[in-house]
């Protein structure tokens, strides 16, 4: 199993694209559903001031 | 000033400024690493800044490639099957350095007949294969070689 | 031809774009996943090594797509920055600012990765060639045009029509970035697959599939990710409209 992993010995340099890659992704997923989480708050508690 | 107004002006600033920023960013580069990019004919040419880096581009000469002993330096001959450069370095060559193979070099000519790298850059072109791949071609090219001397050889 | 013609129309306005685009998310999002998980798997672990580079071209298999995402990205961003700044349209201005934050991080991956590769490959990080040059300014331009956005937020419209003017202009990057590998000689190769000229620099199917797999996923993704932020976009610049409260009140029904 673990060769599977051995990149030679390039295995900071694969792993770590690799791991930017994911990360990034991770990131973008996160903020983006934080965000709207967010808005709909917001706007949920403007229409409840106003019934 | 409001405070949307003067923070309106930081980030419209900062957007002038980034893209100044950038601009200069890729002046330089062009002039460093484009104008001053030279091949051996342009070399033997004297067509070369005297008293600062540029790059020498080329193919490493098969069977150029040589250890100086008793030193980490060595030597090989930077060609473009015109002209031929010959090249000195001291360091720790890029893993894909070889005969036969794309470079970038990075230095000063000496006495018009040697350059000194500060920095070899490995080249490689866009062409990805498994070894089995790379022998077959090799070994279909050698074969057609072959094919054309014979074919030649006949018609002679 | 008339059900085309409503398409369009509804994707114009944006409570049925919200509506219609809904539904497209989770397909999306598993679609992305699936596939980035089938390529990533088969990139790293069964695709074959290559002839000079060893295992170190794997790398290829997210700085490629990630590139392509970059620019093909900025080019949509372009395009909605033209529909916005000409036709007004809030569906185009909601596109084009929820595709800055990926673009620009799929830019900083493409990049960072490509740092990653050329270190054991070239023998340096960074070099200031023309394609790695041009690569960095399109980061710029990205933050340029959130930046933009920035400075006018409490106006959104106006916001969006000058961030769109950034965008435009930037568009003449895209071209410099495509063919520096051709038009000036330096560390970076020329491309291996082009849209005109196929697969070429690619040898084997068992590499190029893993890349073409990927290069899907990213779609995928990006299209989830932007629908995302653009329902945010919208449901924020049109708070005070009907169909905002009515599609939040949804939204809390089915997750109470």
């Amino acid at each position: 199993m673990m060769e599977l992993f051995d990149m030679g010995k390039y295995d900071f340099f694969v792993w770590g694209s690799i791991g930017v890659f994911v990360v990034a992704l991770v990131l973008d997923l996160s903020t983006a559903k934080s965000s709207q989480k967010q808005v709909i708050k917001q706007i949920k508690a403007k229409i409840r001031r106003k019934q | 000033m409001t405070p949307t107004r003067k923070k309106r002006l930081i980030l419209v600033l900062m957007v002038a400024l980034g893209v100044s920023v950038a601009v200069a960013i890729f002046l330089t580069a062009f002039r460093d690493n484009i104008m001053f990019f030279k091949s051996p004919t342009e070399v033997a040419a004297q067509d070369y800044p005297e008293n600062r880096n540029f790059r020498l581009g080329g193919m490493v000469k098969d069977g150029s490639m040589s250890r100086i002993p008793n030193s980490l330096k060595v030597q090989f001959v930077v060609t473009d099957f015109a002209e031929e450069v010959k090249v000195e370095f001291e360091g720790i060559l890029p893993d894909l350095f070889r005969e036969g193979q794309g470079v970038v070099t990075i230095g000063k000519m000496r006495n018009d007949d040697l350059f000194v790298a500060e920095e070899v850059l490995a080249k490689h072109d866009e062409n990805y294969m498994p070894p089995e791949v790379a022998d077959a071609l090799e070994a279909a090219k050698k074969q057609q070689s072959n094919y054309g001397n014979y074919k030649q050889e006949e018609s002679e | 031809m008339n059900r085309i013609v409503k398409f369009y129309h509804e994707m114009g306005s944006p409570p049925s774009f919200y509506r219609i685009t809904q539904h497209w998310l989770m397909p999306m999002l598993l679609l992305a996943l699936g596939l980035t998980a089938y390529g990533l798997i088969e990139g790293l672990f069964f695709a074959p090594k290559d002839y000079q580079q060893g295992d170190s071209y794997r790398i290829i298999f997210v700085h490629v797509p990630a590139a392509w995402m970059s620019m093909f990205i900025y080019a949509i961003i372009g395009i909605c920055g033209i529909i916005t700044f000409v036709w007004r349209m809030k569906v185009a201005e909601a596109v084009m600012m929820a595709s800055v934050p990926i673009g620009a991080l799929f830019t900083a991956v493409t990049l960072l990765t490509g740092m990653l590769w050329g270190k054991p490959m070239w023998g340096t990080y960074w070099d200031w060639d023309a394609r790695m040059t041009s690569q960095l300014i399109l980061l710029f331009l990205y933050i340029g045009v959130a930046g933009m956005y920035a400075a006018y937020e409490e106006d959104p419209r106006k916001a969006a029509r000058l961030a769109a003017l950034v965008a435009i202009i930037g568009l003449v990057n895209l071209p410099i970035i495509r063919y520096s590998v051709y038009w000036w000689t330096s560390i970076h190769q020329t491309s291996s697959i082009t849209l005109t000229g196929g697969s070429e620099g690619i040898h084997s199917w068992d590499m190029l599939r893993p890349l073409l797999v990927m290069a899907l996923a990213t779609k995928f993704y990006y299209i989830y990710s932007m629908l995302t932020r653009a329902h945010t976009y919208l449901l924020k610049t049109e708070a005070k409209k009907q169909w905002v409260a009515q599609a939040v009140s949804k939204k809390s029904g089915a997750k109470p």
